[in-house]
């Protein structure tokens, strides 16, 4: 493997505060990246391992130092769990000096000691604290995953193992749950490391029975936190009716408080529900319980509860393979912990893998036995993911016995889904919803994201369940966010809904294009949640997707989404290292390829302290309904006459923007702020009956999403469709056929729709021939933000008008012959032409002088939709003279080509936050290169070749095949400007260009991959899809230059 | 050095006549007595600030808060001393300005528009100011600091707050909305649970704003059943007229006490119920409280509903069978 220098690239301030904690450095990149890149010609596992605590990590560990292929599969999304998941960040000391110095490193990683605050410790980074060893939670995930993928071994985070495949006798392979459905992986053997082994316990009918929990919270501002135990009251129901406390070491005022109860339920579910409730109980007490936590405050709670078995004896396996590993770890010391390292060590030791001839012919899950020819498979499509994995389907409802029922079944608890849950339990329905995580709020809770930018915050119920979070977080003396959690849990329970927690929602139940519920996995058991009107509150249209909806995802070109965020936990420190808020790649989560590498890259990159479970991911599938939302209807105020709820914000795609009216100037980021009414059928997917869509995944084009995805926008939206679903369970309606007028009545009386939006006339203005003739005419008096307002009019309409007023020529020609040249008119395009060589000779005089809009976050709040800077107004030229197919300008074009480059490396932002943002990160001709490939694509000639060729020389512009340098996190973009060139340059005929695209097809990024296997396709109408041997091999075959092909496609509103 | 000239300040200028340089419109006119009682909420950092209860004539609280701080602006620190008003619900309702005029970064004082342009952003619970940190309200500039020459207000604030005044604007609108509401709504809870006056005064007021309010801190468990409070109760059940009445009286319907006078007004209410009107009243006898034998046979009138769901509620709550 090549491997770049870029010395000469200027790196992100951020990336050099972050070389402790998370630099990302060429080799560690290798590890992250080499999951993803078929690293390994495997078949089949020596080993897989279920449940990344401390004795599967230790199992994993040694069977790769003896050489073994393994696969390690957690169900959450950071190895540890014993530790990190249920927060018990503290070890008795005792047997400290035995540990090993990987050991040590694993616990107390040097990188940690400047988020070590608390001064009162003592020992390595200041971590002793009496009898205990204090960890970071941050440190273990971080440690515990790169020391893992250091191994070579294979990784799949929020995974779960539901089945075995079996001969009969022997272990054949195991059946994982994923958000990307059911998928079989080949193995010799089988280690269950799970928590208390739950999975394997129910597959071979063992009759466990569990006796207490235990459950911890982090707690703030604590006075002198010198005690090591409270008595609480009898009242409570706590064992022992004592709370444990452990210090903290992030901070002076930290404590961790720990306590079990006996439990009342088998339900795992509802443990951890009560777990909640009981530290609810609690912390609206503190003042009572201790003066110590007078003030105090919950900084967070445990992501689960500790489960403690009444008997924890192993139970016996059935198969040849099939081995278990305890993971007691309640009291966790330094020589238990060497005890769990040397029990996993000896397991894996005495493994003696006899292969056998035969294949498996059953499929083994709790509560059933499935032959094989019962089940399908298929191949995923994952290029590049190393894990040889093979899509599995079954008729669920047949096999699957374990049954929930409910009217509305609202799958996925974030934003929108929580909300959902509220309207639909306040309207009487009963109603399940389900969530992976353990905690409901997702972005805004288990994601951290607590603030709110943008959005239409004037609604009503916005404010009110704003106020009713908070006034939960006062009552129990939390913090916003916990609280939040625990409004979300109150709210559903208390009117008599369900929470199923901690479930991955992993396939659809559909008869005759019906939703009837969903899969899911919990603890490793298949269940079915079936409900008569199920919403798709995943956000990323999973649901939908496994139940064949129709979906879009990224933009209509290249596939591009937003970068997605993994936040750190702040807890009470005033300064960090370095910022807690980071962007990310540029992921396709509905790729388990995709999801990993997001998950691993942010947990390289993560503070030690600590940080927040869950990846937020801006932009996902967008599930196509019975009404597309557009970009027209978002700025031109369409009203519709299902209009259920409004959204507000600029727009705001985390970049350029991707549309041919972003690229000719138009809509601009951060252009002016709009409010966008959401009708009905964008959230009734096309083709389904039983389903309504609620969150960002809901039917709009890749532009309106960027005026729609705010956070508070997206929970009114979800509460209203609980209503709706409830409503239609009710009244048995199917989504399709519904009214929702009568709620429409109910949501204006509640001033949940103001009478100014229900007045409105029905649709929007660009049809009015007044309107149309109006604009036009403001234009021609030369009013530039009206060439944005005429470029939206229907062509049929504005065409003659246009025309009628640039042969009158009395207006602003030049403004008209754009708004012609933006309809394919050629008329004018001479005027352009003379304005953009003028143009051209004055930058080449004064240099480059900034891009107006690459620099997005300044402009924000303007109140003209105006075109400013030189630099874009060449731009906006370019593409709008590309928009007219002008051959006439393709020598100006070539010479600006010709004259073109790099200009630099990422141009540096003012501060640290710009200078983090992906987004930004950016060379500074990034987008006149961009712009000239628009046209190049368009108007493709061979003339082109020599000035792509020259640009591809320039060491900041060629040779950004993701998996061939570091910092790929930053470097996202310049793989995006490379593409976009080769897409270019092989329409212009050039082989470099189809070179480049088939060496794309090895790219780290899954978009990027699927934009150059699609290219490929166009260009060659052959379709070898992303093997890239064989793309090389056709493409040596071809003759050079080729035909040129132009770009053919519709204006991507 | 800032907090002794605060004392000093203090010292020097409550003795003197408190001259009010502004007073915002809804305090004008309205006769405001003082309980002469202090309370005590938390301000962001944690400290003990002192509330006073103030009541208009119709019995209805006040919060008042009095606040001398510092606004760091052009270089130098200036002291607004300002008087904050919330009505019981926590919703700011009103301002004094004492001592001197506010001023801006130009040493300009407030001009009665500036002063209806501040009233206008206070009244904003959700400004744009909420989500922006004090050090992010304007374009940095080189050598920039806090207490530094400030560069120009950002576009998208500008528009919230008094020009030239961005840091004072900030600071009142914070000062009013974040962290006080949810403290002063348990402090009023407190008030109505103690005295029966207040309570009466808001279940009587016109503004259909603090019945809402009351219904809220009922179901929240913040305020225990009364008479008063019941009979709200079923007046909002019966409310078509006023859906969020109605809707928050069901949600209240599970804390007031079901007793047999109750129980019969809830027949006729029941009778013209939805489905899912019925099913809210149905959980409201989840608890362990005796049915009426009318109420028990109106409720089994509903047995041949053709709705599943609907009759596993209704079954659960009749075949209790704890009937008085």
């Amino acid at each position: 493997m090549k491997r770049r220098e870029f010395l000469n690239l200027s790196i992100p301030a951020t990336g050099a505060i972050l070389v402790s904690p998370g630099f990302i450095n060429y080799q560690l990149e290798k590890e992250i990246n080499a999951q993803f890149s078929n690293d390994v010609a495997i078949d089949q596992y020596d080993l897989v391992i279920n449940g990344a605590g401390l004795s599967g990590y230790f199992a994993a560990m040694e069977a790769a130092k003896q050489g073994k292929n393994v696969l390690i599969v957690e169900k959450r999304t950071s190895p540890g769990y014993e530790i990190t998941a249920k927060q018990k960040l503290w070890i008795g000391t005792e047997g400290f000096d035995s540990l090993s110095k990987e050991l040590k490193r694993l616990l107390l990683p040097e990188g940690e000691k400047d988020e070590v605050l608390n001064s009162e410790g003592s020992g390595v980074n200041g971590s002793q604290f009496d009898d205990e060893l204090l960890l970071f939670g941050g440190s273990i995930k971080k440690g515990m995953l790169r020391n893992l993928l250091q191994q070579k071994i294979h990784i799949l985070l929020m995974t779960d193992v539901c089945g075995v495949l079996s001969d009969g006798e022997n272990m054949r392979g195991v059946l994982l749950a994923g958000k990307h459905g059911l998928h079989t992986v080949k193995c010799n053997d089988f280690i269950d490391s799970s928590d208390n082994v739950l999975f394997s316990r129910g597959l071979v009918g063992n009759d466990y029975q569990i006796e207490k929990a235990g459950f911890v919270m982090e707690v703030l501002k604590v006075k002198n936190p010198q005690k090591k135990e409270i008595v609480a009251a009898e009242s409570l129901g706590l064992c022992d009716q004592k709370i444990q406390i452990h210090r903290g070491k992030h901070l002076n005022d930290q404590i961790f408080l720990e306590f079990e109860y006996p439990v009342n339920s088998q339900n795992i579910n509802e443990i951890e529900h009560q777990s909640r409730l009981f530290a609810a109980k609690i912390s609206k007490g503190f003042s009572g319980l201790d003066n110590s936590l007078v003030e105090a405050k919950v900084e967070q709670f445990a992501l689960e509860s500790t489960i403690i078995l009444k008997d924890n004896t192993l139970p016996n396996t059935n198969l040849k393979g099939h081995y278990l590993l305890a993971n007691d770890a309640a009291n966790l010391s330094c020589e238990e912990l060497l005890k769990i390292e040397a029990d996993a060590k000896k397991l894996v030791s005495s493994i003696r893998t006899i292969k056998t001839e035969g294949k498996a012919n059953e499929l083994l899950v709790v509560g059933a036995k499935i032959p094989f020819d019962q089940l399908t498979f298929s191949n995923p499509d994952e290029p590049g993911l190393s894990v040889p994995l093979q899509r599995c389907d079954f008729d669920f409802a047949k096999w699957v016995t374990n049954r929930n029922k409910c009217q509305v079944l609202v799958a996925g608890g974030g934003t929108a889904g929580a909300m959902a849950a509220m309207g639909s339990v306040e309207k009487s329905a009963n109603t399940i919803v389900v969530d992976y995580f353990n905690d409901l709020g997702g972005t805004k809770t288990v994601g951290g994201v607590m603030g709110y930018y943008h959005g239409y915050k004037d609604h009503k119920f916005f404010k009110k369940q704003n106020e009713m979070a908070t006034q939960v977080a006062y009552d129990h003396q939390m913090n916003g966010n916990t609280g939040r959690r625990l409004f979300h849990l109150m709210e559903v329970l208390n009117g008599g809904g369900k929470f199923i927690s901690g479930a991955i929602m992993c396939g659809a139940i559909v008869k005759n294009k019906r939703v009837e519920g969903i899969l899911i996995c919990r603890h490793g058991k298949l269940e079915l949640v079936e409900g008569d009107i199920t919403i798709d509150a995943t956000g990323d249209g999973d649901l939908a997707a496994f139940a064949g909806a129709i979906f879009s995802h990224g933009d209509s070109r290249s596939g591009m989404t937003q970068d997605y965020s993994q936040w750190d936990q702040k807890g009470g420190a005033k300064k960090f290292p370095s910022a807690t808020g980071r962007d990310y790649d540029i992921i396709d989560n509905t790729k388990i390829s995709e999801l990993q590498r997001g998950l691993f890259l942010s947990h390289y990159q993560a503070h030690y302290y600590d940080f927040f479970p869950m990846l937020t991911v801006r932009e996902s599938r967008r599930i196509e309904g019975l009404y597309i939302l557009d970009l027209i209807d978002s700025s031109e105020g369409t009203h519709f006459d299902d209009v259920m709820t409004l959204t507000s914000s600029d727009f705001d795609p985390h970049t350029i923007g991707s549309s041919e009216y972003s690229k000719c100037g138009f809509l601009l980021p951060h252009s002016n702020v709009v409010v966008v009414e959401i009708p009905y059928r964008s959230i009734v997917p096309k083709g389904l009956d039983g389903m309504l869509i609620s969150g960002r995944g809901i039917s709009q084009t890749h532009n309106a999403l960027q005026f729609t995805r705010m956070s508070a926008d997206l929970a009114v939206l979800g509460y209203l469709t609980g209503q709706v679903a409830a409503d239609q369970a009710w009244n048995k309606i199917q989504p399709k056929d519904y009214d929702v007028s009568a709620l429409q009545k109910e949501w204006q009386a509640l001033g949940y729709l103001t009478e100014d939006c229900m007045s409105k006339q029905p649709g929007n203005l660009v049809n009015d021939d007044k309107e149309i003739t109006r604009r036009v005419k403001m234009l021609s008096t030369g009013a530039p933000e009206y060439l944005y307002e005429c470029v939206k009019l229907p062509k049929d309409k504005a065409l003659p008008v246009l025309k009628e007023y640039f042969n009158k020529s009395d207006g602003n020609m030049l403004l008209l012959a754009k708004a012609l040249a933006w309809f394919g008119e050629k008329e004018g395009n001479d005027l352009i032409v003379e304005e953009l060589k003028k143009m051209y000779v004055q930058e080449q005089k004064e240099g480059y002088l900034g891009g107006y809009v690459d620099t997005y976050d300044d402009i924000r709040g303007r109140e003209k939709n105006i075109l400013l800077g030189l630099f874009w107004k060449i731009n906006q030229n370019i593409a709008l003279l590309a928009m007219a197919q002008n051959t006439d300008c393709k020598h100006l074009i070539r010479h600006i080509l010709g004259n073109t480059e790099s200009g630099g490396g990422m141009v540096e932002r003012e501060n640290e936050y710009f200078n983090g943002r992906i987004d930004l990160k950016i060379i500074p001709n990034f987008n006149r290169i961009m712009a000239i490939c628009f046209y190049a694509e368009r108007v493709p000639n061979t003339l082109f070749e020599d000035g792509f060729k020259k640009l591809l020389k320039d060491k900041n512009i060629g040779g950004f095949i993701t998996q061939e340098y570091q910092e790929t996190r930053w470097r996202v973009y310049g793989g995006d400007l490379e593409l976009f060139i080769a897409s270019a340059m092989a329409r212009c005929g050039s082989k470099v260009g189809y070179d480049l695209l088939a060496d794309y097809l090895d790219d780290i990024h899954y978009n990027f991959k699927d934009f150059a296997s699609k290219e490929l396709k166009a260009l060659t109408s052959k379709d070898y899809q992303f093997d890239s041997r064989v793309w090389k091999k056709q493409l040596s075959k071809l003759s050079y230059p080729r035909p040129t092909v132009k770009l053919v496609k519709e204006v991507e509103v | 050095m800032l907090i002794q000239f605060i004392l000093l300040f203090f010292a020097t200028h409550f003795s003197q006549k408190d001259v009010v340089f502004f007073q915002s419109q809804e305090l004008k006119g309205l006769e405001l007595t003082s309980q002469e009682q202090e309370f005590v909420i938390l301000d962001d950092q944690e400290h003990e600030i002192p509330i006073l209860e103030y009541r208009d004539s119709s019995g209805l609280i006040y919060w008042y808060r009095r606040v001398l701080t510092p606004v760091c602006l052009t270089g130098e620190c200036l002291l607004i001393d300002i008087g904050i008003y919330w009505d019981c619900t926590g919703d700011f309702f009103g301002l004094e300005v004492h001592g001197e005029h506010l001023t801006k970064t130009d040493h300009s004082i407030f001009s009665v528009k500036d002063y209806q342009h501040l009233m206008g952003i206070l009244k904003n619970d959700w400004s744009v100011l909420r989500e922006y940190e004090f050090t992010n309200l304007v374009e940095q500039q080189e050598g920039d600091g806090v207490d530094g020459i400030s560069g120009a207000t950002k576009t998208e604030i500008a528009m919230e707050t008094v020009k030239d005044a961005v840091y004072t604007t900030y600071t009142i609108w914070h000062l009013a909305h974040l962290g006080e509401k949810e403290q002063l709504v348990e402090l009023t809870a407190n008030q109505l649970n103690e005295k029966n006056l207040i309570l009466k005064a808001l279940v009587t007021n016109k503004d259909s704003k603090y019945r809402y309010f009351i219904l809220d801190l009922l179901s929240n468990g913040k305020l225990t059943s009364t008479p008063e409070l019941d009979s709200l109760v079923l007046e909002g059940l019966r409310s078509f007229e006023d859906p969020k009445f109605k809707k928050l009286s069901y949600n209240a319907l599970s804390k007031i006490g079901l007793n047999h006078q109750i129980q019969k007004s809830l027949i006729s209410i029941y009778l013209i119920a939805s489905i899912q009107d019925k099913i809210q009243i149905l959980t409201a006898f989840e608890r362990p409280i005796k049915l009426t034998p009318e109420l028990h046979a109106c409720f089994s009138n509903d047995l041949t509903i053709d709705n599943d769901w609907f009759l596993v509620k209704l079954k659960k709550v009749i075949e209790a069978k704890r009937q008085f």
